[in-house]
């Protein structure tokens, strides 16, 4: 799967699972699974496949 | 009393303060409280997957009110796009509008603009629009259902000041909205001078984050707003053509 533009050849069950493994804090991204939103509660819930297109994203600084 | 509004909120501060550009992000919670500022900007962007990154969260006071901008989008769709993500991360449900497919002066689209913020705002956003000073755009952006019109002072970064003074001055004249000066203002006699012309509130980033002494820098935007503002309330004197003396005759020098 893609992975934030970069392909990623690692296999995630869910999305909670590919934060914990890449030691990310859930509380502190925002995601989006083909192109959708993906609520937080959902993260362990949807299971993922090869040919998802994962963006996970956070706050920067900015103007 | 002297109340500053937006979207049936109160707001504290008329200066609002970006987040980009500095050179350590260390400084940024001292410069928000030096500043006094109770709306910050942010922008969403990916996480670096190989590198233990930092949250800009962190830096920012839970009781600031969060304005994430929708920087990157070139478009109507991506600014929509990247709003409602902005809003997944439970963070409020402001939004500044910024449409930029100008890479050398990043001006905004705002023909996009318009469109976006009639979307976010039917969806219960707070939207704050980052706009060329046009007042058929700002008439607009008002029926789109825009909460205020933040029009550039001059294009961002450049520190040039309030170049657009006089397109300013007209939207504050005839735009109901607050109007937000937002990019350009690169010292804080030019926000001093977009308050006194009667803007509800300015938006300063660069002229901060780039200064030598950037807390001590947001300190002195921090006295300019306010000084702007209560010179802009105490009704300026006419300006004269002739002189006019200060003191009385003196009488006895005749």
């Amino acid at each position: 799967m893609v992975v934030n533009g970069k392909y990623d050849e690692n296999e995630y069950s869910t999305i909670a699972q590919l934060l914990e493994l890449k030691k990310i804090d859930p509380r502190k991204v925002i995601v989006e699974l083909n192109g959708e939103l993906v609520e937080k509660e959902n993260f362990s819930e949807i299971k993922l496949n090869n040919e998802d297109k994962i963006e996970i994203l956070k706050f920067v600084g900015g103007g | 009393m002297d109340k500053f509004i937006i979207g049936n909120q109160e707001i504290e501060s008329r200066l609002f303060i970006g987040t980009g550009k500095f050179s350590n992000n260390r400084i940024i919670p001292s410069v928000i409280e030096k500043s006094s500022s109770s709306v910050v900007t942010v922008a969403l962007r990916r996480v670096d997957l190989e590198s233990d990154d930092e949250n800009m969260l962190n830096y920012i006071p839970k009781k600031c009110i969060l304005m994430p901008n929708t920087s990157g989008a070139r478009n109507c769709e991506e600014a929509v796009r990247i709003a409602r993500l902005a809003r997944a991360s439970g963070c409020g449900n402001w939004i500044k509008i910024e449409v930029i497919s100008d890479n050398k002066y990043l001006l905004p689209d705002n023909f996009e603009t318009i469109k976006a913020t009639e979307i976010l705002a039917k969806e219960g956003f707070i939207v704050l629009p980052y706009m060329s000073p046009d007042l058929m755009s700002a008439r607009r952006l008002v029926d789109a259902g825009a909460a205020a019109v933040m029009p550039l002072g001059a294009p961002i970064g450049t520190n040039k000041g309030l170049k657009t003074k006089e397109m300013v001055k007209i939207l504050i004249d005839e735009i109901k909205l607050p109007i937000i000066v937002d990019a350009g203002i690169g010292k804080p006699s030019e926000a001093a001078e977009a308050m006194e012309l009667g803007a509800a509130a300015v938006l300063v980033n660069t002229a901060i984050a780039t200064a030598n002494d950037p807390v001590l820098m947001a300190e002195a935007f921090k006295y300019a707003v306010i000084a702007g503002r209560q010179a802009f309330l105490s009704g300026p004197g006419c300006v004269k053509q002739y002189a006019e003396a200060s003191s009385p005759l003196t009488g006895f020098l005749d």
